[in-house]
C-alpha cells in the first residue's frame, strides 16, 4: 500500500456477496447490552454458526439420533451414514489420500494430545529432539513438553523474530536428531502465516516429521495437504464455523497404523478378551467411546459451506480487510500492533501505551465490541513481545470494515475517558 | 454509565497513586500470583508481628481493577490484626460475589467494588490479592 495510515479501499464490490454471506448467521443480528448491535471481533477463538449448520444440528437430533457403527436399525443406519460422509466430506477438503486418514477427535487440542500420546510414547528415545516454534498456542507446546517429560526427548524451539515470523536461518542444525516439527500454519497472535511447506521440505530431508496446527489457517481454506506435504495435520471444527468439541486429526495412514491407540474403550476395538485386546483398524483404532456424532456432522456441514464460497473473492477481500484493520489501529497514537509478516491473516493483537488490555475490553463490551484481551493462550510468547497480556481483533469472512471503524471509535473513546480521568 | 462511574472513583485515586507500592522481586514476595485470565503478574509482601499485619506492600503492572483493589486493600489492611484483616477480606469477597457484605459503614470506600458483581470476567481481577492475602494468613495459621 502507498499510503498505509490511510488505505483508500473501495469495498463496493464485495459488499453484496458479504451481505449475503452475514444473512447466513442469525447471531450477527444480536444486540448486546440493550440495544447494541453485536460487533464480533473474536472469531480466532471461536467462528460464529452458519444456518447450514444449526439446521444440520437440529435435523440430526430432530429425526436421525442414534449411536454410531452398531445398532441394525433405520435410525443407527442414517446417523453412521451422515457421520461417514462428513469423513468423505473432510478427506475430499483437504485432499487427504484416503479416508482413513481422517481421525475425528475433541479438537486441535486432542488431535495433537494423540500424536504426543500414539505416536511419541511408542517411538522417541531419550535425546531425540522435539522442534516447535516460539508461536505456537499452548496446545501446540504443553503436549510437546509433557512428551518431553515423558521419554527424555529434547525441547527446542524455532525462534521469533521481532517482526513475528520464524527465524529459519538455523533450522537445519536445529533439525538434526529432530523427530519430530510441530508447528503453526498460522498464528492466533500474530496473525503469521509459516512457510509450512519449506519447513516441511527441510525437515523430512533430515528424516522428521512434520505436524501442522492448522487451528487458524482451515478457516480460512488455506489447507492443502498435496501443497503442505506434511504428516499430520490438526484443526478445531469451532473455528471453521462448525459446531465444538469437534476436530480432525489428519495422519499419513502408515503413521497412523504404526502409532499405539490414545484413548482405549469402545469403537477401538477388534477383539476382546479379559487379559487382552486387538485394535480396531484406522482411522476407528483412535476413536475411543461414542464421538461427537452429531458434531462431526456439524463439522460436515460446515466444511461443505467453506466449500461453496468464491475464495478467490474471500481472500482478497479477507487480506484487504486485515490491511486496512492494521492501517487504521496503526494510526492511534501509542497503539502498536504486534506481526508483520507480509503473509498474514485477520488475527491482529495490540497493545497500547497506559491501557491495560482488560480495562480496554471491558469498555469496548459495553459498545457491543467482542475482541479478546489476556495472553491468548500463548503466555510465553506474549511475554517475549514484552507484555503480560495484549489486546487481539480476529476477523472473520463476515466481518466489515464499518466494525473496523466501530473499534478504532470505541478505542479512542476509552482513551480519551482514560485521558481525562488520569489528567 | 455505570462502568465510567466505576473507573472515575478508583482511577482518579488508586489507580494513578497506587499505595503501598514499589518494585518487589519474586524472592522478596510473601505470594506471586498470576491472574489466569490475563497472566497478570501480582507480587505481595506481607509481615505479620505476632497478631497484626505491620507491612503490606505490592507490586504489579495489572488492569486498572487490579491494581486499584491491590491498593485499597494495602492502605485499609495495613496495622489491622489478623482477625480484622479476615473479617474485611470476607466481606469484600462477598460484596464482589453476592453483593451482600458487612455493610456500607464498614466498607467504606471497597463499597465501590459491589459493581463488579456485574462482571464476572472482573471479579479475578478485583479478587486477586484479596484472595492471596486470605491464602497466605491460612497457612500462617498452620505454622
Amino acid at each position: 500500500m502507498s499510503n498505509p495510515a490511510s488505505p483508500m479501499v473501495d469495498w463496493s464490490d464485495w459488499r453484496p456477496t458479504i451481505d449475503a454471506l452475514r444473512r447466513e448467521f442469525p447471531i450477527l443480528d444480536r444486540k448486546v447490552h440493550g440495544d447494541k448491535p453485536l460487533i464480533y471481533l473474536d472469531n480466532a477463538a471461536t467462528a460464529q454458526k452458519p444456518k447450514a449448520v444449526l439446521e444440520v444440528l437440529n435435523r440430526f437430533y430432530t429425526e436421525s439420533n442414534a449411536n454410531v457403527h452398531r445398532g441394525i436399525h433405520c435410525l443407527a443406519e442414517e446417523a453412521t451414514e451422515a457421520y461417514e460422509a462428513s469423513r468423505k466430506t473432510v478427506a475430499s477438503w483437504l485432499g487427504a489420500p484416503s479416508e482413513k486418514a481422517i481421525v475425528f477427535t475433541r479438537g486441535t487440542t486432542e488431535a495433537i494430545n494423540l500424536v504426543a500420546h500414539g505416536w511419541g510414547n511408542k517411538f522417541l528415545k531419550p535425546g531425540d529432539r522435539i522442534l516447535v516454534t516460539e508461536m505456537e498456542h499452548h496446545s501446540n507446546l504443553i503436549p510437546w513438553q509433557m512428551l518431553a517429560r515423558r521419554t527424555g526427548a529434547v525441547l527446542d524451539w524455532i525462534p521469533v523474530t521481532g517482526d513475528g515470523v520464524l527465524d529459519l536461518s538455523r533450522l537445519d542444525e536445529q533439525l538434526a536428531s529432530t523427530r519430530m516439527v510441530s508447528l503453526t500454519h498460522m498464528s492466533n497472535v500474530l496473525g503469521t502465516v509459516n512457510p509450512v511447506r519449506d519447513v516441511v521440505a527441510r525437515a523430512h530431508a533430515h528424516g522428521a516429521l512434520v505436524l501442522v496446527d492448522a487451528a487458524q489457517s482451515a478457516p480460512h481454506s488455506l489447507v492443502d495437504l498435496n501443497e503442505l506435504d506434511c504428516d499430520f495435520l490438526a484443526f478445531s471444527g469451532h473455528k471453521l464455523m462448525g459446531p465444538t468439541g469437534v476436530g480432525v486429526l489428519y495422519g499419513r495412514p502408515e503413521l497412523l497404523e504404526a502409532m499405539d491407540p490414545f484413548l482405549g474403550g469402545g469403537e477401538m476395538i477388534s477383539k476382546v478378551t479379559w487379559q487382552d485386546a486387538t485394535w480396531a483398524d484406522i482411522p476407528y483404532k483412535f476413536e475411543a467411546g461414542t464421538p461427537p456424532i452429531a458434531e462431526v456432522i456439524g463439522l460436515g456441514a460446515a466444511v461443505r459451506f467453506l466449500q461453496s464460497l468464491d475464495w478467490k473473492v474471500f481472500h482478497a477481500y479477507s487480506d484487504a480487510l486485515t490491511r486496512y484493520a492494521i492501517a487504521q489501529l496503526e494510526s492511534i497514537d501509542g497503539l502498536v500492533v504486534h506481526g508483520k509478516a507480509p503473509d498474514r491473516g485477520g488475527a491482529i493483537s495490540f497493545s497500547i501505551r497506559d491501557l491495560h488490555p482488560h480495562d480496554l475490553a471491558h469498555f469496548l463490551d459495553q459498545d457491543g465490541l467482542a475482541i479478546r484481551a489476556g495472553h491468548m493462550c500463548a503466555q510465553p510468547l506474549i511475554h517475549q513481545l514484552g507484555h503480560s497480556a495484549l489486546t487481539r481483533a480476529s476477523l472473520y469472512l463476515y466481518n466489515l470494515p464499518e466494525e473496523v471503524d466501530a473499534l478504532v471509535r470505541g478505542i479512542l473513546r476509552v482513551k480519551e475517558f482514560f485521558h481525562r480521568v488520569l489528567g | 454509565m455505570f462502568l465510567d462511574d466505576l473507573y472515575q472513583k478508583i482511577l482518579l485515586d488508586h489507580y494513578q497513586h497506587p499505595r503501598h507500592f514499589r518494585e518487589l522481586t519474586d524472592q522478596e514476595a510473601s505470594v506471586v500470583v498470576e491472574n489466569p485470565a490475563c497472566g497478570d503478574r501480582l507480587r505481595l509482601r506481607f509481615v505479620l508481628e505476632g497478631e497484626r499485619i505491620t507491612t503490606l506492600e505490592a507490586h504489579c503492572e495489572g488492569c486498572a481493577i487490579c491494581t486499584a483493589s491491590t491498593s485499597m486493600m494495602a492502605e485499609s489492611l495495613t496495622g489491622k490484626t489478623r482477625a480484622e484483616a479476615n473479617h474485611k477480606i470476607q466481606g469484600l469477597l462477598d460484596l464482589i460475589e453476592t453483593g451482600a457484605g458487612i455493610g456500607d459503614e464498614e466498607l467504606g470506600d471497597l463499597k465501590v467494588f459491589e459493581g463488579v458483581q456485574a462482571y464476572p470476567g472482573r471479579k479475578t481481577c478485583a479478587t486477586l490479592a484479596w484472595k492471596a492475602l486470605k491464602d497466605w494468613l491460612e497457612k500462617g495459621k498452620e505454622d
